[in-house]
């Protein structure tokens, strides 16, 4: 039972991971608090859904095509809409909301009510040491989480796009001095930071059925990890982001939902009173 | 003297016509009055809501919470005064519910009120969050997810043969009421200093001022008079559960203030009319209503930033030269 | 000692991380002095004011005002004191008028409370005519009558820096501090800010003055203290300090 409910855990957290480290990363870069992230992930479920289940392309392939297809959509709406009113904290956060209620809107109009789910291609139960029994594409929605999060790091750590946004995050006018175009990277990391969330929905739509509103709650839990991992820290993200799943998984278990909200958000005021640069912040 | 009462003498003008609409109504189309009344209660107590948190803004805080504080005057007027019978007077539960939202607001403002936009706006959010396990969670005294049922109309107000006829009246003077408080503070001399700390807050403790003090105290009053607005919403729909206001009742409140503008106190009025009669036709739109909604929120964030308010002069600028872009509002 | 100093300030230190920005930097002022604090681009200086106005808390020593401890106290506990500052880069509320920025200053302010401001009495009134006659008063006072209902925004740079003291003598503060109030103004607009401050210290305000500008501070000032590098190189009456050797070299960065 413990062991059962560590694994799980350990996969809510790497998925949350994903959700998170694409909205802090966001933060990070914009200084915006992106509240249509959710979208994004059920927006990636949905084009899951849509390209298994109904055109018939193999799972990994519509993934692929998630990687292929987000980055240009991120860039879309970043350009159409959040560049030119970035510099209003509040227009810009106003206008995420907006992004959400509409394309929340127009999913249930087009994708309509009903539950969607989608079969991974590995199936069976695996039996982990210590005695717990786990769906195989439990473990191996968490396994590529977690291996999508090591490709974040190569790229943020050490491509010559990660050395842009690195300058970006810690500059914009340094940067732009350095010869950087902090527009277009901005645009690049909005694009990777709602790729990642996209990904997110295409994992979870093989393990629980998704609908147009899905991508609500992953985007409370990662606003309740970002803060807690400290606004615009990856890694203290990823760190939060296996509390949360820990959290959820024990908690959950033992206490039902409702703590877990209770408790999440409780964290979430205490750490902005007393530490707003999170669990990893100096100072 | 004249310039002094006119202020007082146009609301007056207005409210007196306002409280004419019912008859004249009733009398012209009986059957319409009903529905009108319904809108008419809400817009008036939203243009309430809408002018605290405007109060609150030009302090600096911008509250994404205030939705939580609507429910806390709501649940303390229908535990008080329906579920366990404690007050039998629904006024003085309305006057509890007012206190316990200005007691809550007053211990978390003085903890959060140091904190600035997007993190003043993230905390009060996640208090606001926080409200809905606690109320699902507890039998009592919060009467779990079914919440609270048959909460009764204040003393007085079945005067009226028809209760929204007299709900009607009761939003009338809690708006105008609220109007005017915030009106007065807005022309004193504790408006000027809440403007300022809005400006510049370290400036304003170097002037031998508090800011904390005054933010507290704007953040406090603002949730009284919310609080109470949820006490009368309380028996106005007779029942409230943890779903009866949410996120989107705190978002609404901000968005009165982005529709109608910030810039005056005009704004908030003039949004809380616009969005609360957009609101009643949309919630038959289903899910069109989110649409619509994104899309306004989207509209008046790029082209129109200071509110509907500022369209005269945004017009005119436009007609009588072609500049790009006017700054105003959001700060 | 029967004290006629204003200020004592005592061994303070200021570190931020490993920048030590002031080391046991000890000074006094009297009562009615005309006081200078120069230095160098980074000296310490506005440091300091951050820590006498309680802005920043020092890791070392205190500071005295009027006879009474003030370090550890609120910054707005330390201005309801009697000691006013203005603030190096031009700070003031630039959406509000002349008149609403000078009104802030003004000390009767702090005494208004919400209850009377909604309810308008007469308390209330009493104490709106006070803010509002001294706020005319400082006007008048500065020549700023022309200027009193326009948005302090659109003033010109040097009618800013007139209104930023014009909030700090509202509440006729025993010592007035003023960091850097030439910086960027034309000749005429120096003559201008210094005739005022001149005559405030004449009415007996205490003035302790932050420049850059020497012929200023030469011209106006009794005392100087002089700091490079956090600390305190030299103190004492303009022909000392421009003879002082240790100054010259600090300032010519040798
Ligand atoms: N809040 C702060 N955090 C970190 N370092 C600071 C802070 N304030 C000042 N410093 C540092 O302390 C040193 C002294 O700064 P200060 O502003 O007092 O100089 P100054 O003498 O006023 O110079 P100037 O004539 O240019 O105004 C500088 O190196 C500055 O970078
Ligand atoms: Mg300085």
């Amino acid at each position: 039972m413990f062991m059962q409910m560590a694994v799980t855990g350990l996969v809510l957290g790497s998925i949350y991971m994903l959700v998170a480290s694409g909205l802090t990363l966001i933060y990070g870069i914009m200084h915006q608090v992106n509240m249509a992230h959710g979208v994004f992930f059920m927006l990636g479920a949905m084009a899951t859904y849509y390209a298994t289940e109904v055109i018939g392309l193999p799972y990994f392939v519509a993934l692929f095509a998630v990687v292929l297809v987000f980055p240009i959509i991120g860039a879309a709406f970043e350009r159409g809409i959040f560049r030119n009113i970035r510099h209003i904290w509040l227009a810009g956060y106003m206008a995420t909301v907006g992004v959400w209620m509409l394309m929340e809107g127009l999913g249930w109009q087009v994708f309509g009510t009903e539950q969607k789910a989608v079969s991974f291609p590995i199936t069976g139960l695996i039996r982990l040491p210590g005695g717990a029994v786990l769906p195989a594409n439990k473990l191996w929605v968490g396994l590529i989480a977690i291996a999508i999060m090591a490709g974040v790091y190569y790229l943020v750590g050490r491509t010559a796009l990660g050395r842009q946004l690195r300058a970006v995050e810690q500059n914009p006018r340094a940067a732009e001095l350095m010869g950087i175009n902090a527009d277009r990277a901005m645009a690049k990391g909005f694009a990777l930071g709602v790729t990642l969330a996209a990904l997110a929905g295409g994992l979870v739509s093989t393990l629980y059925s998704v609908d147009p509103s899905c991508g609500s709650t992953p985007m409370l839990k990662a606003f309740i990890i970002i803060i807690l991992g400290g606004l615009g820290n990856v890694t203290g993200s990823v760190i939060a982001a296996y509390i949360l799943g820990f959290i959820d998984s024990f908690g959950g278990s033992l206490l039902g939902y409702q703590a877990g909200h209770f408790m999440g958000f409780g964290l979430v005021i205490l750490i902005l009173i007393f530490k707003p640069s999170g669990i990893m912040g100096d100072e | 003297m004249n310039s002094r009462l006119a202020p007082y003498l146009t609301a007056l003008a207005v409210m007196a016509a306002l409280a004419l609409v019912p008859p004249l109504i009733k009398f012209i189309a009986p059957d319409k009055w009903e529905l009108t009344a319904h809108i008419g209660i809400k817009i008036l107590l939203n243009v309430g809501f809408g002018l605290c948190l405007w109060m609150m803004l030009q302090a600096g805080e911008l509250s994404l919470g205030q939705g939580g504080f609507i429910t806390i005057g709501a649940y303390t007027t229908g535990i008080l005064v329906a579920k366990y019978n404690l007050i039998s007077v629904v006024w003085l539960g309305y006057l509890a519910g007012a206190l316990a939202a200005a007691v809550i607001a007053l211990m978390l403002g003085y903890l959060i009120v140091h904190l600035k936009r997007i993190f003043f706006l993230l905390v009060t959010w996640s208090f606001a969050e926080m409200l809905h396990p606690v109320l699902t969670s507890f039998e009592h005294p919060f009467g779990g997810a079914m919440g609270i049922i048959d909460i009764p109309a204040p003393e007085g107000l079945t005067l009226f043969s028809e209760s929204w006829t007299g709900y009607y009246y009761l939003a009338l003077i809690y708006g105008f009421a609220v109007l005017w408080i915030v009106w007065r503070i807005a022309g004193s001399k504790v408006g000027l200093i809440t403007k300022s700390i809005g400006q510049n807050d370290t400036l304003v403790t170097f002037c031998g001022l508090y800011v904390r003090k005054y933010k507290v105290m704007i953040f406090v009053l603002g949730c009284f008079i919310t609080g109470i607005g949820g006490g009368i919403l309380a028996s106005y729909l007779t029942a409230i559960s943890p779903e009866t206001f949410t996120f989107f009742t705190s978002l609404d409140i901000i968005m009165f203030n982005l529709i109608g503008g910030m810039g005056t106190m005009a704004g908030p009025i003039v949004g809380a009319v616009i969005l609360s009669g957009l609101n009643e036709y949309l919630f038959a739109a289903g899910y069109w209503r989110m649409v619509v909604y994104g899309l306004i929120i989207i509209f008046f964030i790029t082209l129109l930033p200071g509110g509907m308010v500022s369209l005269p002069a945004a017009l005119r600028k436009r007609f009588t030269r072609k500049t790009k872009k006017q700054e105003v509002g959001l700060g | 000692m029967a004290d006629r100093s204003i200020l004592r300030v005592e061994n303070v230190s200021k570190n931020f991380g490993g920048l030590v920005a002031l080391s046991e930097v000890s000074f006094h002022i009297e009562k009615g002095d005309f006081f200078g604090l120069i230095g160098p681009n980074g000296a310490g200086k506005s440091v300091m004011v951050n820590v006498i106005s309680g802005l920043y808390s020092p890791n070392k020593g205190r500071v005295e005002f009027d006879g009474r401890q003030i370090t550890g106290l609120r910054p707005d506990r330390i201005i309801r004191e009697g000691l006013s500052r203005t603030f190096q880069h031009s700070t003031l509320f630039f959406d509000l008028s002349v008149r609403e920025n000078i009104m802030m200053g003004v000390r009767a302010m702090a005494d208004m409370g919400l209850a009377e401001a909604i309810l308008g009495s007469s308390s209330a009134r009493s104490k709106d005519k006070a803010i509002e006659d001294r706020s005319q008063e400082v006007i008048d006072l500065l020549g700023l009558e022309q200027q009193a209902e326009e948005v302090a925004a659109n003033l010109p740079y040097g009618l800013q820096k007139i209104v930023a003291i014009g909030i700090a003598i509202a509440p006729k503060p025993k010592l007035l501090i003023l960091d850097e109030p030439l910086t960027g103004l034309v000749a005429a607009e120096v003559d201008q800010v210094m005739g005022h401050i001149a005559s405030l210290n004449q009415q007996g305000m205490t003035i302790f003055i932050i420049e850059h500008n020497m012929r200023a501070v030469m011209n106006f000032c009794s005392r100087i203290v002089v700091l490079s590098f956090g600390n305190k190189i030299a103190e004492g009456a303009p022909g000392e300090i421009q003879r002082n050797r240790e100054v010259i070299k600090s300032y010519l960065g040798e």
